[in-house]
């Protein structure tokens, strides 16, 4: 330690005139404030301005040409053998050579930095938008990696060696491979674990630079061309050791499996067959949160994008053999790209078709078609990847939903909300104020909930003759809207959220009013409805302890009603057979949660009565607690509905035979 | 203690495919003076390199005190002085700072013997180390490789471009320090005629090779010039033409044998005329 000391206080002795220099610029700053076409600008904002610059200039110059100076010319012009004549070691020469060369960079930094800060350090916080702390670490950071990167240049060019080929080669190799490694995290969204792996490569490069420099010396001592080899070995096999774990690493990442799930937050299914995507947080993957296609009866899988983080989900064509996707389209940029996997022959088809973050997207019944919906609504042509059809949507439509209701028609159901501050005339809108100042109006109550004017708009766009079609429109007042298809969506369901509470079927077509469902009264809250294949309607309603699900005929007559007393939610699956409506019940207040007080039943329309029943099922999709899907024909299920057990394993329920099966194992499954 | 300082085994030194050193293999006895001759790009300074543990030889192995200097460099430079063949002092240095850096690293410094000695050679302790002549950075160099109180010292050409007052001065320091101290002393030079009075024990090399290793009187009661017109003896390193004879360097001279090649006149040789028919081409030991 002695000796590093001693090198270091050479080194240091020797260039004390870079301190000097320093020292004479740290007057420029201010000087700066007295240049007649600057005297205009703020004197403070200058003076960091220029300080920032000069500063930072002078610091990271001085790190490169001492690091390519400090031990390199001393090796060129035979002045190593100076130490390497007396008792020091090869690590103080290097450390104490190193050492005083940060310590010229970062006192020269200060010297030039921290008067022009001190001075003016609320120009500083007003004119840079930079934590301070952060600023000077990243200079200091940066002018180490600068320092010893050009040291290694240095070495290697002045050793006039053939070897320099080759340590470019393993430059570009490296990089390459670095690259590997960080570019399927970012493209799976893992952009904590990208930047996690990325700094850990970039400080193992530094280290390896300073391990290098160290073993350079410890081996190659005086003579050049050692030298070269042995900062070269060192460098390239340590840092070819911490790439390689990486990339072990990483490809442990990659290669998750369904399996290594800890918690679940994204779960789609199509209406038919056994595929269905999982998406979540995988085991000691950081933010690496993968998705998957899983078939739930052979347990096969592929892993799919993980872009479901940033809104952009997943989705089936509805015969459940196609399922798309969107993936970064480049590595640095917002732009993505749909990816369709024909689950039949797993054949992957890059589409190449633009989509943007909280784009949604719908698939025709054979997926070969899709609807992309963005600012405009564009129709592309799958196997030809071709824009076939864009539609700019009529202004103010809040929320679209849609389905190709053959390869040529895309059908849109609009739902445009009034602003509610027409409503309210002026009225607060804070609710809570309104109730306390006790507004008991009938008209104002409605507003306290929220409710306003909704227009229910249909459209249809014809790819054949390029034109959107208006087919009609229906109003409701309330807080919200849901709507829910029939199979091929001639009738809608319009459930109103606050309002009236009452629910209208519509014809899907013309939006003209087919029936009214009433409100089941003061007592009882709207829940999820469909329409059954049987032509019932199914409509679930609440009260503070109990649950009711009513069935209606297509005329709005109650047929049967069967009541679950102590069911306080009561979330609709669907129909799992014809005429068979599946549901989750759940006893307990309201406010918990606990899988042992959930089970799945199956409800008869036909005679009001439970058929099948399983205990301890947790619904596991979101969907089946009455989630805004783009598609609304949601009432039939041809696959078993998913659920999780109380061993937090993700299971298929038989809804007829209320056969149980794994598809991911005890413990795994955790909804988040 | 070890009675040989240096012992240098089968040492080699390769740049590339080109042999700077090829197996080598000498020892310096403790207390001896010993002179390593050559010529420029014979490997003496190669030879050096390794010796003092600056650089891994090709093959080989070399230790100073009966110890490894390439694993155990750093504790032995503290019982090594060396004088460089190039200065390589940092130029920007006072002579002063230099022996401050010293005296912190070196266990046996002794600061009034560097003094007083720089006093004698007439250098300013405040001196630039490369404002000084090429002279005096020789002679700081040794005040400063003897100021550490060493027990070999290593002089790598230390008259190399010093003039004839400052070459002298520079042997007599040495001889008045191994009078003092009974150092051992290990030289390259060309200079010869400088070290043939000093030297205990020479080593030529030529081409890498050691070629010649012995003591220096051995060597020079054995070399002898004979000038004859008779047959030509055995052990004939180099001849030349001499009137009707032949002028020729015998390395295995016997006072015995003269006569019986007919030798008109034998006279000793100097150690550069040694040097000089050694490494003749074709030159035989």
């Amino acid at each position: 330690m002695n000796a590093t000391f001693a090198v270091a206080r050479r080194e240091i002795g020797e260039k004390a005139f870079v301190l000097i220099a320093a020292c004479v610029l740290a007057l420029v700053p201010f000087l700066a404030t007295l240049i007649p076409g600057v005297r205009q600008f703020d004197a403070h904002q200058v003076i960091v301005t220029t300080a920032a610059f000069l500063s930072v200039g002078f610091a990271w110059g001085l790190a490169v040409i001492l690091g390519a100076t400090v031990v390199g010319r001393d090796l060129s012009e035979r002045r190593l053998s100076f130490y390497f004549a007396r008792p020091i070691s090869p690590a103080a020469i290097w450390f104490g050579k190193m050492a005083a060369s940060l310590v010229m960079v970062v006192v020269s930094f200060a010297i030039l930095f921290v008067p022009a800060i001190a001075f003016a350090i609320t120009a500083w916080r007003r004119s840079w938008n930079v934590d301070l702390r952060l600023f000077v670490g990243g200079v200091i950071v940066v002018s180490i990696a600068l320092l010893f990167l050009m040291h290694a240049l240095s070495t290697m060019i002045r050793s006039r060696s053939a070897f320099v080929i080759a340590d470019f080669a393993i430059l570009i190799i490296a990089a390459l491979i670095a690259t590997a490694i960080v570019v399927p995290l970012v493209f799976a969204f893992a952009m904590d674990l990208a930047w996690f792996a990325g700094s850990v490569l970039a400080s193992a490069f530094v280290a390896a630079l300073i391990g290098a420099g160290w073993y350079q010396l410890a081996e190659g001592r005086v003579e050049r061309r050692q030298s070269h080899r042995a900062l070269s070995l060192a460098l390239w096999s340590s840092f070819g050791c911490v790439l390689l774990i990486a990339a072990i690493y990483v490809t442990w990442v990659v290669s998750v499996k369904p399996n290594d799930l800890a918690s679940i937050s994204d779960l789609n299914e199509p209406a038919n067959g056994p595929w269905i995507e999982i998406g979540g947080r995988a085991r000691h993957r950081f933010d690496f949160h993968p998705a998957f296609v899983v078939n739930t009866e052979d347990g096969s899988s592929h892993r799919i994008g993980g872009a479901y983080r940033l809104g952009l989900g997943t989705s089936f064509s509805r015969d459940g053999k196609s399922v798309a996707w969107a993936e970064k389209a480049s590595l640095t940029g917002f732009r993505y790209e749909l990816v369709l996997l024909r689950l039949d022959d797993n054949t992957r088809v890059e589409t190449g078709i633009p989509v943007r973050t909280f784009s949604e997207f719908a698939l025709s019944d054979d997926a070969n078609r899709v609807a992309v919906f963005s600012d405009v609504i564009s129709i592309w042509d799958v196997r030809q990847r071709k824009l076939i059809g864009s539609i700019r949507p009529p202004g103010s439509v809040n929320r679209w939903m849609a389905f190709f209701r053959d390869s040529d028609h895309l059908r849109l159901i609009g739902v445009i909300e009034e602003e509610q501050k027409r409503i309210t005339d002026g009225a607060r809108r804070d609710s809570d104020h309104l109730r306390l100042i006790g507004v008991i109006d009938e008209e104002q109550k409605r507003i306290t909930d929220g409710a306003r004017n909704h227009t229910i708009r249909i459209f249809e766009y014809d790819l054949t003759k390029r034109a959107l079609a208006n087919l009609g429109e229906t109003h409701m007042f309330a807080r919200n809207v849901g709507v829910n298809a029939n199979a091929d969506g001639s009738l809608l369901l319009l459930r109103r959220f606050g309002g009236d509470e009452a629910i209208q079927l519509v014809d899907g077509r013309t939006a003209a009013t087919i029936a009214t469902i009433p409100s089941g009264g003061d007592a009882w809250r709207p829940g999820m409805s469909r329409i059954l294949s049987n032509g019932m309607l199914a409509v679930a309603q609440h009260s503070d302890t109990d649950s009711i699900v009513r069935f209606y005929s297509l005329d709005g007559a109650l047929r049967r009603e069967l009541r679950l007393n102590g069911v306080t939610r009561l979330p609709v699956i669907g129909e799992v057979a014809p005429g068979k409506l599946a549901v989750a019940a759940y006893r307990g207040p309201v406010n918990t949660s606990n899988t042992k007080n959930w089970s799945a039943l199956v409800i008869d329309s036909a005679t009001g009565t439970i058929v099948t029943k399983g205990d301890g099922l947790w619904p596991a999709s979101l969907d089946y607690f009455g989630g805004f899907g783009r598609d609304p024909r949601r009432t039939v299920r041809a696959s078993p509905p998913l659920f999780i057990d109380a061993n937090r394993a993700l299971i298929t329920w038989n809804p007829l035979t209320g056969a149980r099966k794994t598809i991911l194992p005890a413990g795994t499954a955790k909804i988040e | 203690m070890t009675d040989v300082v240096i012992n240098i085994d089968g040492l080699s030194v390769r740049y590339g495919t080109r042999a700077a050193v090829e197996r080598a293999t000498l020892a310096v006895p403790v207390g001896s003076v010993y002179a390593l001759l050559g010529r420029n790009g014979a490997g003496k300074s190669s030879l050096v390199r390794c010796m003092l543990g600056q650089q891994r030889p090709s093959e080989g192995r070399v230790t100073l005190f009966g110890r490894d200097v390439w694993r155990e460099r750093e504790e032995l430079m503290q019982r090594v002085g060396i004088v460089s063949e190039e200065a390589d002092a940092p130029p920007d240095m006072r002579v002063s700072a230099i022996a401050k850096f010293c005296a912190s690293v070196y266990r046996g410094w002794q600061q009034p013997a560097f003094a007083s000695r720089l006093d004698r050679f007439e250098v300013s302790p405040s001196a630039r180390f490369g404002n000084l002549s090429k002279g005096q950075k020789k002679q700081v160099s040794l005040a400063l490789a003897l100021a550490m109180t060493p027990e070999l010292i290593v002089l790598d050409d230390p008259t190399l471009g010093l003039d004839v007052v400052a070459r002298k001065s520079l042997f007599e320091e040495v001889i008045t320090e191994l009078a003092e101290r009974g150092i051992t002393v290990f030289l390259t030079t060309h200079d010869l005629a400088g070290i043939e009075t000093l030297a205990d024990r020479v080593a030529i090399m030529k081409n890498g090779r050691v070629v010649l290793e012995e003591e220096l009187e051995t060597l020079k009661s054995r070399f002898r010039r004979i000038r004859s017109t008779g047959a030509e003896p055995e052990g004939v390193v180099m001849s030349r033409k001499w009137g009707s004879g032949a002028e020729m360097v015998v390395s295995n001279y016997d006072d015995a044998d003269a006569a019986r090649f007919g030798a008109a006149e034998v006279g000793a040789m100097s150690l550069e005329e040694i040097f000089i028919a050694v490494d003749a081409d074709g030159g035989v030991v």
